[in-house]
């Protein structure tokens, strides 16, 4: 691919991040609003359901898109050969480049994410604690779409 | 059962590390059949500490990955009085870990 190819790769894998950042960021902002008891999460309002499946849609997207689009096409764009490199390798090398503050802690993000997707019911203090953990992992991954954002900048990428 | 002795020994440090010495753990699912093939890990855990049991969760989920390399691994928290039909079948015919 030529650096053209690369940079429109990540320029769009950018887009997209954006726009579920956007979602996600109203999301959040309606989540703050009120506070959120544990027996409530038990019998929500049509209204709370639908923003906290919003919440976790858009979290569950924005977490996917950057590790299967942004992440690859941040890396092609630098001229690295990802081809046959394993994720985890794929994060250092991009916590070495500084485009990720810690590779470690995304795949922090990325279990909190599968929580999400996590096939048995769970208490409603469970479900508490996880709404808890994860409106501070969504806003964890909107300051490093920012950070990527910034250094594709820097780059002349985007 | 279909686990390593060194896999049953790392869930078991993991568990103990997470959510406090004399957590129980127990084996349910496909992994219990001798039979099967593959499958996920599907792990019960009687918790010795209450608090916070997410972010344990979250931290035994990180030890095991550690410990076991990336795999499906879905783990139910039993909670004092729980009824849930889950946690019912995974102490009825899981096996102690």
């Amino acid at each position: 691919m030529t650096l053209e190819t690369e940079k429109a790769a990540l320029q769009h894998a950018l887009d997209l991040c954006r726009a579920h950042e956007a979602a996600l960021g109203d999301a959040l902002a309606d989540i703050d609003r009120r506070s959120w008891v544990a027996a409530e999460l038990d019998h929500l309002s049509k209204a709370d359901r639908r923003l906290l499946d919003q919440f976790a849609y858009r979290y569950t997207r924005l977490q996917d898109d950057m590790g299967q689009r942004l992440i690859p096409a941040a890396l092609r764009a630098l001229g690295e050969d990802i081809g046959p490199m394993p994720m985890l390798d794929r994060l250092n090398r991009l916590e070495q480049l500084r485009w990720l503050p810690s590779a470690e802690e995304w795949t922090e993000l990325r279990r909190i994410r599968n929580e999400f997707t996590h096939e048995y019911p769970e208490s409603p203090e469970e479900r508490r604690e996880r709404l808890e953990i994860a409106t501070h992992a969504a806003r964890r991954l909107v300051e490093i779409v920012g950070i990527m954002e910034r250094r594709a900048g820097e780059h002349g990428l985007a | 059962m279909r686990l390593t002795r060194q896999q049953v020994e790392s869930i078991r440090r993991s568990a103990q590390t997470a959510f406090g010495a004399g957590t129980l753990v127990k084996l349910f699912g496909s992994r219990v059949d001798d039979s099967k093939l593959g499958g996920d890990i599907d792990l019960l855990v009687r918790p010795t500490h209450q608090d916070h049991l997410l972010r344990r969760k979250l931290q035994f989920l990180a030890l095991l990955e550690g410990a076991l390399g990336e795999r499906k691994i879905d783990v139910v928290i039993e909670q004092p009085h729980d009824a849930r039909p889950i946690v019912r079948v995974a102490r009825e015919t899981g096996v102690s870990l």
